[in-house]
């Protein structure tokens, strides 16, 4: 069976480094899509992607399983630098 | 010179617009040492010239421009200023922080600040150059937008000034500087009551260091620090504080359609990437700033400061509006008006939603705004239902009840941050000395959601040691001159680079949700416990040191916040303003089905954070606390 395809959104700074706001993917779990795009995006992305937060629909992912976290189809995953302002 | 230290230009002065004298204010080097300057240091001058109980918006309410030793010395983000009085939209202490060029100016004139009393007959501005302050007749300026009125002012000096709002007395009028704000508060209404239309500064006099090259240096690596500091360096210089709306919504604490939801469908339409790709002209800074978070966006084909943050949340997502160029010409109108965009976006969504209810009789709605641009002008100008909304929120729902959704805190309007998912924030806004402010309540939304590392935000577990500790740095930063953003940098590059689905995060996040008690101890060792400076991280104490010449530790300044954030209780405890409640809507209803409002975790936070601060049950700092602080022993005169 195919994996789900989910959404991958990037923000800010890692939306610089992608080049683009929003990608698709296929991917099993969060650390599915983590790995993917490990695979597909540059040196800098990649610096930048593991302190990032990560949100699976609404919620952090802290609260879910982590990069364990299971995706079903159509899922939309954030992904955003850690950030301040204010 | 009236002091021994460098960095400050050792005289204030005093202007009493009724009697048109213009005199010396005396301010000890002890009070310098013990405040530091601006915002702390003016509470001090209110605390012992102002008496309890005054109306603030009387002859008799001081009005205090002053500055810190970091000011106009080249440091990093060191245009900051400071505007103090009684808040006569809160009645607690009123402080409002401003990066536009008039502070680094007025001590170019040779002073430190200034204390204004009294009240003119007629519009006045006042004039400082090296020789003193003049006070001139304005009556040509009076009724003239913040723009006009500094045009109209000599050119080339560094100006603040009031727009209709602060002469119409609106309860949360501002100051201008350029196109900085002195926001929050209602300062504006202050002046205006005093018919001050503007203050007006040049001057040429140097702003000398007591080590000129260990100053140099240790800018020098300041500088390189925020420039290679992803917050500072990247994500402020080329989003602004917008960079905030997705983040704050993802959160589940993007205030939407009055704080009655903490997630807006259309977040990205109104965030700070579509800002940068659709409107961004380029970004500005405050005088001598590195970072340059200001936004310029085009308003009709003119070029002209952009929204923050809070202004796109209250204009966006909490009135459901998902149009950002009209938050862009919002702001610049209230700009020109000189409106305070957080507490006159808050009310509205308060009168909105009374609206809805039936509780106000009025054309206002959720999602549709062909009476925006008018009702602002109403609001400035006190017409109609304009005037209600002036009074702000709290005075609102007295009149027309729904206090539970009227979003204030001590009476100002809460920043664009719903603290139902983050309770840090929570805590911070209720105990917050000047009310519902994001900053002075300590920020913590930092440490629980946004930051490289986070605390659960939905634990009260250490969140009231924290709160004391993020209080107190901001409080000691603004003193000095300096810009509150500088302090992202202490959360170092490195930890930007943590693996945060990595053991090492998840230790981290552990080991704060648990460092409440070491927390608690920091505070009561402080300042021998501290007796060094940390320039990779906090380098604002060393940079003071090189700067005035005294003896600055980490200790001695973190201290220096404590005591400012105490002498600022004190003034609320005297004037019967130091309540610490949050609206019904934050403590009762929830925002998210799975979790709890607030009250629970209020009812353990606040104890706690009492305890941290030396606080007796109700509130008030203890007679020990004060005296280990040197709270009421020195004199300003
Ligand atoms: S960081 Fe922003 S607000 Fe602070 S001094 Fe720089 S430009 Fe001004």
């Amino acid at each position: 069976m195919d994996k789900p395809e989910v959404t991958v959104r990037f923000y800010t700074a890692l939306r610089a480094r992608a080049g683009t706001d929003e990608i698709a993917c296929r991917a099993a779990s969060v650390r599915g899509v983590l790995r993917y795009l490990k695979s597909n995006f540059g040196n800098d992305f990649n610096k930048t992607l593991n302190s990032c937060h990560i949100f699976l629909n609404e919620e952090n992912i802290v609260f879910l399983r982590g990069a364990s976290t299971k995706l079903k189809d159509g899922d939309t995953l954030h992904i955003l630098p850690p950030t301040g302002g204010g | 010179m009236a002091t021994k230290f460098k960095g400050y230009m050792g005289n204030m002065l005093k202007v009493n617009l009724s009697t048109g004298e213009v005199s010396e204010f005396d301010v000890t080097d002890r009070d310098r040492e013990l405040y530091i300057g601006n915002k702390s240091l003016a509470t001090k001058i209110l605390m012992d010239n102002q008496k309890a109980g005054i109306d603030p918006l009387s002859p008799e309410a001081m009005l205090i421009v002053n500055t810190g030793p970091l000011t106009g010395s080249n440091a990093p983000c060191t245009s900051r200023f400071n505007v103090s009085a009684k808040s006569p939209l809160t009645g607690a202490i009123g402080a409002s922080n401003c990066g536009g060029d008039f502070g680094v100016q007025l001590k170019r004139c040779g002073y430190d600040g200034i204390v204004i009393t009294g009240k003119a007959d007629k519009p006045v501005y006042i004039d400082i150059t090296e020789k003193g302050a003049e006070i001139k007749d304005a009556s040509h300026l009076w009724g003239l937008d913040t723009e006009k009125t500094q045009e109209a002012l000599s050119p080339k000096t560094g100006k603040l000034v009031i727009g209709p709002a602060g002469e119409n007395l609106v309860k949360y009028a501002c100051l201008i500087s350029q196109e900085r704000a002195a926001g929050r508060c209602g300062l504006g209404a202050v002046a205006g009551s005093k018919n001050l239309k503007a203050l007006q500064a040049k001057g040429a006099k140097k702003i000398e260091a007591a080590d000129p090259e260990g100053f140099k240096k240790a800018v020098k690596s300041w500088i390189d620090m925020l420039k290679s500091h992803p917050t500072t360096g990247e994500t402020l210089p080329k989003y602004g504080t917008a960079n905030l709306v997705n983040p704050i919504n993802l959160s589940n604490a993007l205030p939407t359609a009055n704080f009655s939801r903490g997630r807006y469908e259309d977040a990205e339409m109104i965030s700070g990437e579509t800002l940068a790709e659709k409107y961004l002209v380029k970004n500005m800074g405050c005088l001598s700033c590195p970072i340059r978070c200001g936004r310029v966006v085009e308003v009709d084909g003119k070029q002209v400061k952009g929204p923050e943050f809070e202004t796109l949340g209250l204009f966006g997502s909490n009135i459901l509006n998902n149009d950002l160029a009209l938050i862009n010409k919002w702001n610049r109108q209230m700009d020109l008006l000189g409106l305070d965009t957080i507490s006159c976006g808050n009310t509205i969504g308060f009168a909105i939603e009374l609206t809805q209810k039936g509780m106000l009789k009025s054309d206002l709605k959720f999602g549709e705004f062909g009476w925006m641009e008018q009702l602002l002008e109403d609001i400035a100008h006190r017409r109609g239902i304009g005037n209600d909304i002036a009074e702000g929120s709290r005075a609102m729902a007295r009149k027309y009840g729904g206090e539970e959704f009227a979003i204030n805190a001590r009476g100002l309007e809460v920043a664009c941050y719903d603290p139902r998912s983050s309770v840090g924030m929570g805590l911070g806004y209720a105990v917050s000395n000047r009310g519902g402010c994001h900053i002075n309540a300590g920020y913590m939304i930092f440490m629980e959601r946004t930051g490289p590392v986070t605390m659960d935000p939905y634990s009260s577990a250490s969140k009231a040691a924290w709160t004391v500790f993020q209080q107190n740095i901001f409080e000691a930063v603004s003193a000095s001159g300096n810009c509150i953003f500088t302090t992202y940098a202490i959360m170092h590059k490195v930890l930007h680079r943590i693996n945060k689905r990595g053991l090492l995060s998840k230790i981290i996040s552990k080991v704060l949700g648990v460092s409440g008690l070491a927390m608690d101890h920091t505070a009561m060792i402080l300042p021998w416990g501290m007796p060094i400076n940390m320039p990779v991280m906090i380098p604002h104490s060393l940079v003071i040191g090189k700067l005035t010449g005294m003896k600055m530790t980490l200790g001695k300044f973190l201290q220096a916040g404590e005591r400012g954030y105490n002498i600022e209780r004190m003034f609320n405890v005297r004037e019967g303003a130091a309540q610490d409640t949050l609206p019904g809507r934050f403590m009762n209803e929830k925002l998210d089905p799975k979790r709890p409002p607030l009250k629970a975790a209020m009812a353990k936070m606040l104890p706690g954070y009492y305890k941290v601060r030396g606080w007796d049950a109700t509130g008030v700092p203890k007679k020990k606390k004060l005296a280990k602080l040197g709270i009421g022993i020195s004199a300003s005169k």
